[in-house]
């Protein structure tokens, strides 16, 4: 099957998973594995907040499939708010394909997001809720277009 | 001589456990780095068992990184095996 080259890549806060049920997350490990653009960083949560993520409804390691704890990059080692973190290092994701990146958080924190002052321009979305769960299926559905494609073939 | 042969077996299993991580991918990624890396260690048992999933299924791949790769698990994630990480 080919690779398929995803509109947006997904970045994650800890707030996103309390609200995240198990077929979301199996979609998103699907979503990471056929992409186009270098899987490691397709579906990414800093470590910084993996660690908050405390009694959530998920094991760490249903997270850990779906998406890669990466380290806070050197360029925001001096970052102190937590959202304006999560913001800058979702916009140096978008230097490269697909030039487009999702914040998937909760509903509670995304307000937080659409105040930020980093949060400029349209290379990022932030989603939550429903809105996030629609958005993850519809790109889930790419992937089981070009699964039929290829089962056709 | 036994207790040398236990000595062994639990400094292999340490090494291993220090060098082994998992990783997820499709079983067609998975059959693509044994049939491109010559390297790469796998058991005839584990090979077969892979070439029967399908190419676009998820598997669990538990890989000890040394020199060189070595397979040491293959599983097939269904919604149950998921259900349970």
């Amino acid at each position: 099957m080919n690779k398929i080259p995803y509109s947006h890549l997904f970045v994650a806060d800890a707030a996103f998973f309390s609200e995240t049920e198990q077929a979301v997350l199996l979609q998103l490990l699907r979503i990471r594995l056929t992409s186009a653009h270098i899987k490691e960083f397709h579906n990414t949560v800093l470590d910084v907040e993996f660690k908050k993520i405390g009694d959530v409804s998920h094991s760490v390691g249903k997270i850990k499939a779906a998406f890669k704890v990466v380290p806070v990059p050197e360029f925001l080692s001096d970052e102190d708010n937590e959202i304006s973190t999560t913001i800058r290092y979702a916009f140096s994701l978008t230097d490269d394909p697909p030039y487009k990146a999702v914040i998937l958080t909760s509903s509670e924190a995304h307000k937080l997001y659409l105040e930020n002052p980093h949060f400029k321009g349209s290379a990022i979305q932030i989603l939550s809720g429903d809105s996030a769960t629609t958005f993850v299926q519809n790109l889930y559905r790419q992937f089981t277009r070009a699964r039929e494609q290829s089962r056709m073939q | 001589m036994l207790l040398g042969f236990i000595r062994k077996i639990y400094k292999e299993e340490r090494y291993y456990k220090s060098m082994a991580y998992t990783d997820f991918e499709l079983a067609e990624d998975t059959k693509a780095l044994l049939q491109n890396n010559p390297d790469v260690k796998c058991s005839d048992a584990l090979y077969q068992m892979l070439m029967g999933i399908e190419d676009d299924a998820i598997v669990k791949v538990d890989k000890a990184i040394n020199s060189p790769i070595e397979i040491l698990s293959i599983e097939e994630v269904t919604d149950e095996v998921f259900a349970a990480l």
